[in-house]
């Protein structure tokens, strides 16, 4: 092995280590972003070991290693909500390890909703994502022997981290792309900020997501491999992708019935080329409308009041129609923030067009490649028109439109990818039409095989060429970090603490009889952690209950024995608790400022009511619980 | 350059699983995985049962579905076939009861049949040669 190789993988796993280690250090019992306490150092240190894997990258070295050190890159980049966090990122992701609890605690058998008595609804349940998101949680809790709390964290980082940037590899692979360029690819994944932040939180849209890109992988297998294996497998990772989440199944549908078309198309395009081309656009047709469809026919199963409408377009001004149409949510964004999210996403469809358009006439070798580019068209453009669909002709989607987003940075990432490396014979071409004026400019035709021009090549080639590399790797590590930071939010609530997971323990711990707590739902998102989403025994009102809101906002009124026995009575349980989170004066307040808690501290104590703990940070009385009990 | 070669040996070895040796290894790594979750609870031990466990079940996999691919693919495209399987089966089994030691125990039962059986097919079609 060569001593430059050996040199370069013991400081790139230094400066990794070393990254890890910022980002441990970083934790901490009480914070709003990741930003806030992160090591200064930290972000350098990021820069500078994505620059040297990019320089790996584009280097000889050998393609294991390089596909181990973007997994090591891909779970850094992943890992910040985890590892900062005391207990992740605030909100659904809470939620969904509540329902992992309860089939964790195994009080929610046949699965979450599998009880229900309408047996429609019972098997609607059943395909929910929660279910199938906890079983990885559930079962690797019990094999490792860990609490489900550290598997469900750590699941999407992990499974992301590890499995995103190997399909991608596959799948640049199978574009036609080399080993090198398909190794950049799996680390471009990182460039595109939504990426980065559905791969840090586990829910399962982001189990969906790795599947959905599975089985794209073998909808390309598919389409030019006449082994009957890879049908199989596209159907089962379709299929799995539709267990994880209704939108990533209902996606993979959509990309099932292209690539099935394409498919056909591309067998009878020579003997009818008419009725094939109108048979892969009714088709494209037929794929583009399962989502906005089964959304509105979503109703059935689901109280969700999801429909196509028409006043969305007489509620904005030409201009915001327009700004909707062209960028969606981020014509709100400030225009480098634009750029950031839309830049990897536009060179994907500009490299495409151009491809197909370069690659229209050949039918031979290079057909592979032209049927996969078409299918990845395709798939773009569907994903283009869902969007718009759902953005500005329906109302109620039961999810943010921006979703639709995720699927398109996914495919993009090998297409920028193959982008990238087609970059200095598009620069060739361009420079050759001005050669006159500098006839011994010569670029390297690729990345890739640069290397290989012949010994004749001049020496402005050969260092015009490791100008191209550092400048590669430098442009490229600025991107992905730029988009690592945007990626994570600048501003947040504050982030369940480590005292109201403490305090959340220390109920269950010393509490033997059923027992309701009243409280804010940022406290309700820690309980459902500990003890489960609507645990009979440990009740905690769910966020979207507006008894639980209620019932707080009484008790903040007027804190008293009397609400608590309403809670009491509401859910049967013998002792009722009420818990308060004091907060500093902050942009995003969420808790009690200190004047308030104060107060209800003053009027609790007038009422008689106990204090059952008290919970401090920094020196600082943070938290505090009543109790009430049935006598 | 050896120790890639080592590497392939020890693959082939897994693979070739004589007599079910490997087969055998995996169904004891699920016996101590399940004797660790109700007994002793120690993190280790789960972790390196389940480590062997996986590497087994993942060459069988990757040797079977990917066989094409360079070994470094093979292993990672068997652990993402692992991952499905895995998750389709403890699904069945959640939505049928539920997933206590037992059934986690059952689920990794299946999915080391699953594999093993595959593994053997393949095995014997390549025995039998190309129809």
């Amino acid at each position: 092995m060569k001593k430059v190789f050996i040199f370069t993988r013991l400081l790139y796993l230094i400066l990794a280590v070393l990254s890890f280690y910022l980002l441990l250090i970083s934790r901490s019992g009480e914070v709003y972003t990741v930003w806030q306490l992160l090591h200064p150092v930290f972000m350098p240190v990021f820069f500078v070991t994505t620059a040297l894997l990019v320089a790996i990258i584009l280097s000889s070295e050998a393609i294991e290693c390089k596909l181990v050190f973007i997994i090591i890159h891909s779970i850094i980049s992943h890992s910040f909500f985890a590892i900062i966090f005391p207990a992740g990122y605030i909100g659904f992701q809470q939620n969904a390890l509540g329902i992992t609890r309860r089939i964790f605690d195994n009080t929610s058998p046949h699965g979450w909703g599998g009880t229900v008595e309408n047996i429609v609804i019972r098997i609607y349940n059943w395909f929910d994502g929660d279910n199938f998101q906890s079983v990885y949680s559930v079962i690797s809790a019990r094999i490792f022997s860990v609490d489900v709390f550290w598997s469900h964290l750590l699941q999407a980082p992990m499974l992301w981290g590890i499995f995103i940037p190997t399909i991608t590899f596959m799948i640049t692979k199978t574009l036609g792309g080399d080993e090198k360029i398909a190794a950049l690819a799996s680390l471009l994944g990182s460039a595109f900020p939504l990426l980065i932040f559905l791969g840090a939180i586990s829910v399962p849209n982001s189990l969906g997501f790795i599947f959905f890109l599975g089985s794209l992988y073998f909808f390309l297998k598919y389409l030019t491999s006449p082994e009957s294996k890879y049908t199989r497998l596209m159907l089962i990772f379709t299929f799995a992708s539709f267990l994880s989440h209704f939108l990533t199944g209902f996606i993979s549908l959509s990309f099932l019935l292209l690539a099935f078309s394409l498919k056909k198309y591309e067998a009878e395009k020579a003997g009818s080329p008419s009725s094939a081309k109108l048979l892969l656009f009714s088709f494209f047709i037929l794929s583009t409308s399962i989502l906005p469809f089964a959304l509105v026919y979503h109703r059935i199963f689901s109280p969700t009041t999801t429909h196509f409408t028409m006043n969305k377009i007489y509620e904005y001004t030409t201009t915001e129609l327009l700004g909707q149409f062209v960028l969606g949510e981020y014509l709100y964004y400030p225009p480098h923030v634009i750029l950031i999210y839309i830049a990897g996403p536009l060179i994907a469809f500009i490299w495409v067009i151009y491809k197909l358009y370069t690659t229209r006439n050949q039918k031979t070798s290079s057909n592979n490649i032209s049927v996969h580019t078409l299918f990845f068209f395709l798939g773009y453009l569907m994903l283009c028109i869902d969007y718009r669909i759902l953005k500005i002709f329906m109302i109620n989607v039961p999810f943010n439109e921006e979703r639709i987003w995720i699927f398109r940075a996914l495919i993009s990432v090998p297409l920028v990818a193959l982008a990238i490396n087609d970059l200095p014979t598009f620069f060739r071409r361009t420079t050759s039409k001005i050669a006159s004026l500098k006839p011994h400019l010569s670029f390297p035709t690729s990345f890739t095989n640069a290397k290989k021009s012949p010994k004749a090549s001049t020496r402005p080639t050969l260092s015009l060429f490791l100008m191209m590399n550092v400048l590669t790797s430098v442009v490229l590590a600025g991107w992905i970090t730029v988009s690592v930071y945007y990626a994570y939010p600048n501003y947040s609530p504050l982030q369940t603490t480590s005292y109201e997971l403490e305090a959340v323990k220390y109920i269950d711990e010393t509490t033997n009889k059923s027992y309701v707590v009243i409280c804010d739902v940022w406290i309700s998102f820690a309980g459902q952690m500990i003890v489960g989403d609507q645990n009979p025994r440990a009740y905690y009102f769910s966020e979207f209950d507006p008894l639980g809101v209620a019932l707080f906002t009484k008790m903040k009124d007027d804190p008293s024995p009397e609400v608590m026995m309403e809670a009491m009575n509401y859910t049967n349980s013998v002792v009722a608790y009420f818990i308060m989170t004091k907060e500093e004066e902050f942009a995003f307040q969420t808790r009690l400022g200190e004047a308030e808690y104060n107060h209800i501290i003053q009027e609790a104590q007038q009422n008689n009511l106990q204090t059952y703990k008290t919970f401090s940070y920094g020196g600082e009385e943070k938290l505090r619980i009543f109790c009430h009990q049935l006598t | 350059m050896e120790k890639a070669f080592r590497l392939k040996k020890v693959e082939e070895l897994i693979v070739r699983d004589e007599k079910f040796l490997f087969t055998m290894i995996s169904y004891f790594m699920i016996l101590i995985i399940s004797m660790n979750s109700i007994f002793s609870l120690s993190v280790a031990l789960g972790i390196i049962a389940s480590l062997i466990f996986f590497l087994i079940n993942i060459l069988f996999l990757g040797h079977t579905l990917f066989e094409k691919e360079i070994p470094f693919l093979r292993f990672m495209l068997g652990s993402l076939m692992l991952l499905l399987f895995l998750g389709i089966i403890g699904w069945a089994i959640l939505i049928i009861h539920n997933l206590d030691i037992i059934r986690v125990t059952i689920a990794l039962c299946v999915l080391a049949g699953l594999s093993s059986t595959m593994n053997r097919l393949k095995a014997r079609r390549e025995k039998q040669g190309p129809k």
